[in-house]
């Protein structure tokens, strides 16, 4: 195989942007496509920048939101609120998300990443557009001002790992449970610096959603981004039909490969206070009662979340020791939630429902929990004081897992009372 | 660029996460500070409440792994620690560390730096000279616009010259940190 065959994905997006053929480890300075803030980092990201004098590169490629502090919990919430929405007005910015919930959900429906494109942003889950086949990924502020000022910045063309996927996921098990196991085998810094890209036969049976899982968590496994081959659901998500996308090459040179059966997949669970301390959900069976159950965020509150949530909730109740706590992923997965009939579902069951955001993810507000407390969470990060309060206990699971948990009161693998409710 | 040691190595463990180095309540524009590592660090070791000025972290595998969040490398250097230096670091922490001008060094065998400077660090030949005990480290140079950096203090220096040279835009006014 020559040179000229097509490299990895990153290798393909980052050579396309300087204009030749790219190895892995080489520096290239790209131009950026999107540049994402909200109303955490974006305050201090928007000062400093203000301090240089100079114009925003493109008010058109920034994208900014209000997420995590909504409603506003403190004044000093609000005062970062406001001073974000003083500091969009001013600088002719266009492209927002208030109050519609987690950046990286609104932004892969907001129809602005295209295929191919490079997209940083100050939160390291900016990785999820990577689903919709953008070289997507966290940055900090000062590198943030950078961009602003002269929309480019530097990467080291990384190695790439294949994560090629075939099989049907059996019944209650979910895209969660693939990055949990990649979690498992890996460890938190299996893929530091790398791209993890992931194809394979059983890519087209997964909905964009899940796909947007696979992104969001390459983080929690160290990697620079994570990138999905692109195919028709990818562009009728961005509600494209036609689209030059980089396309995975599977014969390209790739540092690692994983071959991975989602037919052999079991529900798995994080357990405090790290992402890769994962096991069988079957091996927590009555020994972790949780008096809090979370199903939101950027990495669990899209509609097919929602749909296996309530799979599991329907006609049942949750335990009165536990506050199931929901916070849709955006307007449109609320609005979809209403429509579905699934927010009905969800009430009747006792959750509390809360304003798209992230809710309880970071422990921001809206769900701190209390000493000695145990938090099953279908987000990303279980660190320690990740709710809030440093001697809590923050379990993931997928969002089947969650509401199993929610309804007993204690970790239980949802694949039980789903084999009850098809009886 | 050389970097001094003075004062004493705090040893931490794998996977330091950044809602340890700077816990999510205090990231509102009021609420950044040096205060704010040393309330996270010490609820996982009360001891390191008493990290200082001189001083440095030696780590192991993943420091400053989880969020984006500059505040973590942002308060350790108002910490006035020197430098950090871990067995690998997670990406985003170590560009942030570099741009905010905080000397980043990668080295497999930290469990033979002693636990006390001085310490001299070359990070353009990658070596660390423990005098006192006559030994010498090495590890990977960091690359030159990564060392320029670095010693401008971080890249809102670095970017002030940048732009002027790049465009003839004329910064502002010398940069505040
Ligand atoms: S939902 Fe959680 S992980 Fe996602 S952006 Fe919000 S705080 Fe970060």
């Amino acid at each position: 195989m020559g040179d000229q065959a097509p490299g990895t994905l990153a290798q393909q997006i980052l050579g396309a942007k300087t204009g030749r053929a790219v190895q892995p480890g080489e520096i290239v300075e790209v131009d950026v496509d999107i540049a994402l803030t909200h109303e955490v980092l974006g305050p201090l990201t928007f000062r400093r920048f203000e301090e240089l004098g100079v114009e925003l590169w493109d008010p058109d490629k920034v994208y900014v939101t209000i997420d995590h502090f909504v409603p506003a919990a403190t004044a000093q919430q609000a005062e970062n609120n406001r001073v974000t929405e003083q500091m969009v007005a001013r600088h002719g910015i266009r492209h927002t998300g208030f109050y519609d919930g987690p950046s990286h959900q609104t932004l892969a429906e907001s129809g602005l990443v295209r295929p191919g494109h490079v997209v940083v942003g100050t939160d390291s889950h900016t990785c999820m557009a990577g689903a919709l086949g953008a070289f997507a990924t966290g940055i900090g502020s000062t590198e943030m001002v950078s961009v602003f000022a002269r929309g480019r910045i530097w990467f080291r063309v990384p190695e790439a790992v294949l994560v090629s996927v075939r099989g049907r996921f059996a019944p209650g098990v979910a895209a969660k449970d693939v990055v949990l196991h990649l979690l498992s085998r890996l460890g938190t810094d299996g893929a530091t610096y790398r791209s993890l890209e992931f194809g394979g036969p059983a890519l087209a049976d997964l909905p964009v959603d899940e796909r947007l899982v696979l992104s969001n968590m390459a983080v929690e496994l160290g990697a620079k981004t994570g990138l999905v081959d692109v195919d028709a659901a990818t562009l009728a998500y961005l509600g494209i039909t036609d689209h030059a996308s980089p396309r995975l090459n599977p014969d390209a040179r790739y540092a690692d490969r994983i071959d991975l059966d989602l037919g052999g997949l079991e529900p798995l669970c994080a357990a405090p206070h790290s992402p890769g301390n994962v096991r069988p959900v079957a091996d927590f069976a009555g020994t972790v009662p949780v008096q809090q159950a979370f199903i939101g965020s950027c990495t669990g509150g899209r509609i097919t979340d929602y749909r296996a949530a309530a799979a599991v909730l329907a006609g049942r109740r949750v335990h009165p020791a536990v506050r199931l706590i929901v916070t849709p992923g955006s307007r449109k997965v609320y609005r979809q939630l209403v429509a579905e009939g699934l927010l009905d579902t969800l009430l009747d069951a006792g959750a509390i429902v809360e304003a798209p955001g992230c809710g309880p993810c970071a422990g921001l507000q809206a769900g701190v929990l209390a000493d000695g407390e145990n938090a099953i969470s279908a987000s990303n990060r279980n660190f320690q004081g990740r709710m809030g309060n440093p001697k809590a206990n923050v379990y993931l699971a997928s969002p089947a897992t969650v509401a199993a948990s929610a309804v007993t009161g204690e970790i239980t693998d949802p694949r039980e009372m789903l084999a009850c409710a098809s009886k | 660029m050389r970097v001094e040691v003075t004062g004493r190595l705090w040893r931490l463990g794998d996977n330091v996460d950044t809602d340890i180095l700077f816990p999510g309540r205090f990231m509102t524009l009021g609420g950044a500070s040096k205060d704010a590592a040393l309330q996270g660090l010490a609820a996982v070791d009360p001891e390191l409440a008493a990290m200082a000025p001189g001083d440095a972290i030696v780590a192991g595998r993943n420091f400053g792994c989880g969020s984006s969040r500059e505040y973590a490398a942002l308060a350790l250097r108002d910490l006035g620690l020197r430098l950090i230096v871990a067995r690998s670091f997670a990406r985003i922490f170590y560009r942030n560390a570099i741009n905010v001008g905080l000397p980043v060094v990668t080295l497999d065998d930290v469990d033979d730096l002693p636990d006390h400077g001085p310490l001299t660090v070359r990070l353009d030949t990658g070596t660390i000279v423990d005098r006192a005990h006559r030994r010498v480290f090495r590890t990977q140079p960091m690359p030159d616009f990564l060392i320029d950096i670095i010693s401008k203090g971080g890249l809102m220096a670095h970017l002030h010259a940048t732009l002027a040279a790049e465009q003839g835009r004329r910064p502002a006014e010398a940069v505040t940190r």
